[in-house]
């Protein structure tokens, strides 16, 4: 496999052979079954939230908070369904994970799953493009090996959803048997689908899985874990980025304008090498470096 | 006959599949079906029969709409949504059990609670401060109620696509751009729409004898704009022009691809396909369905089918014996 050239590809949203992707995901695999369920990251590292497939904006990520090969990245999952790209943009960050895995860390998101991903778009997407389900398969598979959970310079930890009611430490989410298709709950369910919300403890989610958790939980939790931060992803921010509960949690989302219509700017978060904080946002791609290969085909159930 | 409280019942794969074969499935598809059937080439602005069921319930849409003037956006910190559309929605709690007492004749009272649970969750999610497919679904049950226990009639459906849906869709459109609700659940590019569906569907039931609109006529802005008020389809696509950014190919181009579809009547009976596939098969979507003694969570229909068929079978049976 030339990983240089399958990077090459994906980097001007092209996408690589099937037979390189299964190359590719099989490469992947053998990097991340060696992961943790909690990664341990030396900072500094830059965090990002749901990208969901929107590649060109990817790149205006990458624009502004430094080059992927030079700069060390943390993406807290949600990285495909919704936009036009999600095969181009989950399997560049696969590809500049496999090229260098110390540097590029990667999170498993509600959305990187099959269930999920066969109604939002992904399932749809790879049909499309390759006229089988075949690099779905690949990719779900690649999903079941992403870790659950980062934890940076021992202080501030890393989710895509947010807390769950069975882990009170940092300790007991490695005992979870992640390599499997995201269950329906369960403390792994709920670490990828909770949200906080102005609440003091536990609440039912109205999204039918995880739930949602208050100023209390989180208070207790990043005391009994030694956090000074909680970073978090899976909801979309008007500016970016949420603080809650005294700034001891935060939301960042890296999707600008989001369904065309949110009008939201999206956000990174750098963390300096004394823990430091710094939010950098960004707004969506300009029209003249987003390329739509649009094709007028009519919907199947059309024909 | 006492009325049950509607509830959630599918909460796994099995009951997903028992969904499918449910009476309440039968009931709602082909509900869908008959008002599509109804509006056939006719407009928003047609002249119907409305009875005093069906204007009671455009009178308190109306109250809706009036209560989201009074309840304007505040300027409180948010995440994305506007928190004063959990005041709207609080308002209207403390008004429901009064709007709820009138929706039924007194001979049908015990059902007015049932309406009740498909009604309020017709408008959105207060926690989350979003809207989508399966808020119009309730919205649709809701209505499907009335003609059940047959308050509502044949007669009244031109009346409750053209006027009461029609209106339902205004607030809802209101809530969205007023509150700012998020899309719930939104399949975004690989979907038809953030929000609605079936205005697409009953839309291009209205259009499918036209003389001089066909599919690819959304393209043209006067004409959306001249015909925006006559017909569901181009007044929702002229409110995504309203909300989106960027070229029409980009952001939707589901509604683009199927700009290219010959006839009317070819959009309606696929999009009619596209719903059952694409919105009342996925899990995400009817997980937060209620079934109750009107919507019932059963499969009496599938039995009574099946028995006929047996029962055919065994008569075909002997008769081939006879002959024989």
């Amino acid at each position: 496999m030339d990983i240089d050239k399958i990077i090459e590809v994906l980097s001007k949203c092209q996408t690589p052979s099937e037979y390189e992707i299964k190359q590719l995901c099989n490469k992947a695999i053998e990097i991340l079954i060696e992961e943790a369920n909690v990664l341990r990251i030396v900072p500094p590292v830059t965090i990002c939230g749901d990208i969901h497939g929107q590649f060109f904006d990817l790149v205006e990520l990458f624009d502004l908070g430094g080059s992927p090969f030079e700069t060390n990245y943390l993406f807290m999952g949600d990285f495909v369904d919704r936009g036009y790209y999600s095969l181009e943009t989950f399997l560049y960050l696969l590809a500049l994970k496999v090229k260098n895995p110390r540097r590029i860390s990667l999170l498993r998101g509600n959305h990187e799953c099959r269930q999920i991903t066969k109604v939002y778009g992904f399932y749809l997407e790879c049909v499309k493009k390759y006229g089988n389900g075949n690099v779905w398969r690949y990719c779900t598979e690649v999903f079941d090996h992403l870790s659950l959970t980062a934890l940076i310079g021992n202080s501030i930890f890393s989710v895509h959803g947010g807390l769950s009611p069975s882990i009170k430490t940092i300790n007991q989410i490695s005992l979870i048997n992640r390599k499997q298709e995201l269950p329906h709950e369960g403390p792994m369910s709920d670490m990828l689908w909770s949200d906080p919300e102005s609440i003091q403890n536990w609440g039912m989610s109205p999204r039918g899985a995880g739930f949602i958790f208050g100023s209390e939980v989180v208070k207790n939790f990043n005391r009994t874990n030694g956090l000074s931060l909680v970073t978090r992803a899976h909801q979309l921010c008007m500016d970016g980025f949420q603080y809650m509960f005294n700034n001891s949690l935060v939301t960042v989302w890296s999707a600008p304008n989001y369904f065309y219509r949110s009008g939201n700017i999206a956000a990174i978060l750098e963390i300096g090498n004394n823990l430091t904080r710094q939010f950098k946002t960004f707004k969506a791609a300009p029209k003249e470096k987003r390329i739509v290969k649009v094709k007028m085909t009519i919907p199947k159930y059309f024909l | 006959m006492e009325s049950n409280i509607p509830t959630k019942k599918i909460k796994s794969s099995e009951d997903l599949k028992f969904w499918f074969t449910s009476d309440a499935y039968y009931y709602l598809t082909q509900w869908i079906r008959l008002l599509s059937i109804k509006i056939k080439d006719l407009k928003n602005t047609e002249e119907c029969k409305i009875s005093d069921t069906v204007q009671n319930i455009l009178n308190i849409l109306d109250q809706l709409s009036n209560l989201i003037d009074e309840t304007p956006p505040d300027n409180q910190p948010t995440r994305f949504g506007n928190k004063a559309y959990r005041t709207w929605t609080n308002k209207l709690l403390e008004k429901s059990e009064q709007i709820i007492t009138t929706f039924l004749p007194e001979k049908h009272s015990d059902y007015n609670s049932e309406l009740g649970v498909y009604f309020l969750d017709s408008f959105g999610n207060s926690r989350r401060i979003d809207y989508g497919s399966g808020h119009e679904i309730n919205f649709v049950c809701f209505l499907f109620c009335f003609y059940k226990l047959g308050v509502v009639t044949d007669e009244d459906l031109p009346a409750l696509i053209l006027k009461v849906f029609a209106k339902y869709l205004q607030v809802a459109r209101k809530l969205q751009t007023v509150y700012n609700l998020e899309p719930a659940g939104s399949h975004g590019v690989w979907g038809l729409d953030d929000f609605q569906f079936l205005p697409y569907y009953f839309g291009a039931s209205q259009l499918i004898g036209h003389k001089t609109l066909t599919p690819s006529s959304i393209h043209d802005k006067r004409l959306l704009k001249d015909h925006s008020g006559e017909y569901l389809y181009f007044r929702a696509i002229e409110y995504i022009h309203q909300i989106k950014t960027g070229p029409f190919f980009e952001h939707s181009p589901i509604l683009n691809g199927i700009s290219n579809v010959a006839t009317w009547s070819k959009v309606n009976s696929g999009l009619y396909k596209m719903y059952l596939d694409e919105v009342l098969s996925k899990y995400p979507i009817v997980q937060h369905c209620y079934f109750g003694k009107l919507l019932p969570f059963t499969d009496e229909i599938r039995k009574k089918r099946e028995k006929k068929f047996k029962e055919s079978r065994k008569m075909k049976k002997k008769i081939t014996k006879k002959e024989k």
